[in-house]
């Protein structure tokens, strides 16, 4: 029997008002020395710049100024951007959103799932951390990526994705 | 269903497919020409003689070389059709073997060139979902086999037991034939002629300056009348030089597009595209209708003035093979999409309108205007003609003449950028002199994303994304509410789908 139901636009499941799962704190953390260590890493050159002989002084104030004046927003970003990232898993969907200045929301529909990822690098193993990384058809862009899950969260929600995914693949066919 | 690896059934190709492999080892070497011409420098070279000898050495070996790995290929190749796949054997040392399932066959291509034509053979290849690089290739098989051999993959695709699919090419009538004049058509519409002209145009008078005061020299004569008098003369020269590249090059485009298109038809048979053209090697392409994920219709400057529309239907791709196997239309009656795509997206099309003019586009928000002309247009002109003018002085100010122009140019690009949405399927317009819809069905998009500028989030618009599988579609500066609707109501489609993508 063929059936064509008025689909009610204004009840459709929206996903302006959603219930966004923040990111684990100790991403912020691990922004946190990610980024320490690099202005580190530029201030240990300049300093081994300036004790050498025959540098001029000026390029290297210069330097340190402007380290001064970046290290700031550099070192604030995380405080602003983590708590701006969120994801939800809906029943039929994975929705993501992110973004200070310009904000995004990606939602990845489980039916179009192709694989699931998880990965961590050392520094994320040592905060507990992992990446989720969810692929979908074509070479389009970068697939989803949600970084800064707890690891065994991250490991529970790529067993929930893939089974939904799995589950709707069945379907399909 | 288990792979029958008897000795037995293992086949060769024609002896023919020899030719196949010349043809191959030629475009590798086209391919790869700088380190091909690496071995055959050092070898003029390094050893003594005299140029003639070498050349007659150089190409000797050459012809031996071909023909003997095309030879041993083609003695090597093997082939065999199970129940669900093709498997092919390949390599004279490195030995690989291809594993082609029917179901993951994408699209079959079939070539013919001059000498196959006379022996009744074909070259097929396979397009293969996702795995770039796994593409397998057929040389030289009869044309009944590949007849035979395409419908088995269609009824085991379809998992229809045997159906009598009448399998004659000449049964349907073709949706499109195109003849000689298309031929010109398509020509005149490649726009290597036009790219060519436009590279060298703004190099034109300082060439015929340089190239007039070069014949002055020549002629040593100081006097500015004969500089003027040679920058005459080298306008001219180079002004017919330019005419005469751009004709030929005119010409080359309709050559090959007679060699492509020639007598190209058309057909839509039982949800299967089917293509046939070329002049010496005959072309066929093949795609399912529902592989299609975005179809593109565009009418460039050359296109509207001979009025004719493009139309390119992408398939899926993965990362490697970008912009992979498409389906080409080079040439249609304006109006064709219409009826065409209705029958492609059928029964989803319903309710689209195609034409480039429907009254059923919306325009995006024209404060997409703003942040493109501010800051690609006003302050880059006027920091830098303020930076010239105070070092060249007043001429500095021309550079505020990009502001009009760079605002036109976006002017005419929001004019263009528009959209439109039935229940089913999405089209989006844009161009700038040339207009293009990219039409796709709802169900088919991966994932969706909204993204808002910090302007754009003050101004409750919304950037909207899809991606689908053959590339992503941008909508911006629309307003955020509908952005949502749009998303929520796409997101609605795909998930409640229970038809594939792909």
């Amino acid at each position: 029997m063929f059936e064509n139901v008025e689909i009610p636009l204004d009840e459709l499941p929206g996903a302006a008002t959603l219930d966004w799962q923040p990111l684990d704190r100790a991403y912020r953390s691990r922004l946190l020395v990610d980024r320490v260590i690099t202005i580190a890493l530029v201030v240990a050159g300049a300093v081994i710049l300036s004790v050498l002989p025959k540098v001029q002084t000026a390029p290297i104030l210069i330097l340190a100024a402007v380290l001064a004046v970046v290290a700031v927003p550099i070192l604030a970003w995380p405080f602003a951007a983590v708590p701006r990232m969120g994801f939800v898993v809906r029943d039929r969907d994975i929705v993501y959103r992110k973004g200070v200045l310009w904000r995004s929301v990606t939602a990845v529909p489980f039916n179009r799932i192709q694989h699931v990822e998880t990965s961590n690098s050392p520094l994320d193993r040592r905060f507990g951390l992992s990446s989720l990384k969810i692929f979908t058809a074509g070479g389009s862009g970068s697939d989803l990526k949600i970084d800064g899950i707890a690891a065994e969260r991250a490991e529970q929600l790529r067993a929930l994705v893939l089974q939904k995914a799995g589950a709707s693949i069945e379907s399909d066919d | 269903m288990s792979p029958t690896t008897d000795p037995e059934t293992w086949q060769r190709t024609s002896p023919l497919a020899a030719l196949f492999f010349i043809g191959k080892i030629f475009s590798k070497l086209a391919k790869n020409f700088t380190q091909a011409i690496a071995p055959l420098a050092a070898f003029f070279v390094a050893f003594p003689g005299d140029a003639q000898t070498k050349v007659l050495l150089a190409v000797t070996g050459f012809v031996v070389f071909t023909l003997a790995t095309s030879l041993l290929r083609y003695w090597f190749f093997r082939f065999t059709i199970t129940d669900d796949a093709i498997l092919i054997r390949d390599g004279v040392f490195n030995k690989k073997q291809l594993d082609i399932k029917f179901r993951r066959i994408q699209g079959i291509n079939t070539e013919q060139n001059l000498v196959f034509r006379w022996f009744g053979l074909v070259t097929m290849s396979f397009d293969t979902a996702g795995s770039a690089g796994s593409e397998g290739e057929l040389p030289a098989v009869e044309t009944t086999f590949s007849d035979a051999l395409r419908a088995k993959i269609g009824r085991a695709k379809k998992d229809a037991p045997a159906a009598d699919v009448p399998h004659d090419v000449s049964q349907a009538p073709p949706l499109l034939r195109l003849d000689w004049r298309d031929m010109v058509r398509i020509g005149l519409a490649d726009r290597r002629a036009f790219l060519f002209l436009a590279i060298v145009a703004p190099f034109f008078e300082q060439a015929s300056q340089e190239f007039g005061q070069a014949i002055a020299d020549a002629i040593e004569d100081k006097a500015a009348e004969v500089a003027a008098l040679g920058t005459t003369i080298a306008a001219t020269v180079l002004g017919a030089a330019v005419v005469t590249i751009v004709a030929m090059l005119v010409i080359g485009s309709i050559i090959a597009a007679f060699l492509r298109y020639h007598d190209f038809a058309l057909y839509l048979e039982d949800g299967r595209l089917r293509s046939v053209g070329g002049l010496f090697t005959r072309h066929e392409a093949a795609m399912e209708t529902g592989k299609v994920q975005v179809a593109r219709v565009s009418q460039g400057l050359v296109l509207r003035w001979t009025e004719r529309v493009r139309i390119v239907l992408k398939q899926a791709s993965s990362k490697q093979q970008k912009g992979g196997k498409n389906f080409t239309i080079p040439a249609a009656m304006p109006g064709f999409q219409q009826d065409f795509l209705g029958e492609v997206f059928a029964p989803e099309a319903a309710g689209l309108d195609l034409d480039f003019e429907s009254a059923d586009f919306e325009r995006v928000d024209v404060r997409f205007l703003r942040p493109r002309i501010l800051y690609a247009g006003i302050l880059p002109a006027v920091a830098l003609a303020s930076v010239t003018s105070i070092n060249v002085g007043p001429s500095g100010l021309l550079l505020l003449l990009w502001i009009p122009a760079w605002s036109f140019v976006q002017w005419r690009l929001w004019r263009r950028l528009a959209y439109a949405m039935t229940g089913e399927a999405f089209v989006r317009r844009k161009g700038f002199l040339a207009t293009n819809l990219d039409v796709f069905l709802l169900r088919k998009v991966q994932r969706v994303t909204l993204l808002q500028s910090p302007y754009q989030r003050r101004k409750d618009l919304a950037t909207i994304t899809f991606f689908l599988a053959s590339g992503r579609i941008r909508l911006p500066y629309i307003p955020l509410e509908r952005a949502e609707t749009i998303r929520d109501y796409v997101l609605y489609k795909v998930e409640s789908s229970t038809k594939s993508w792909h």
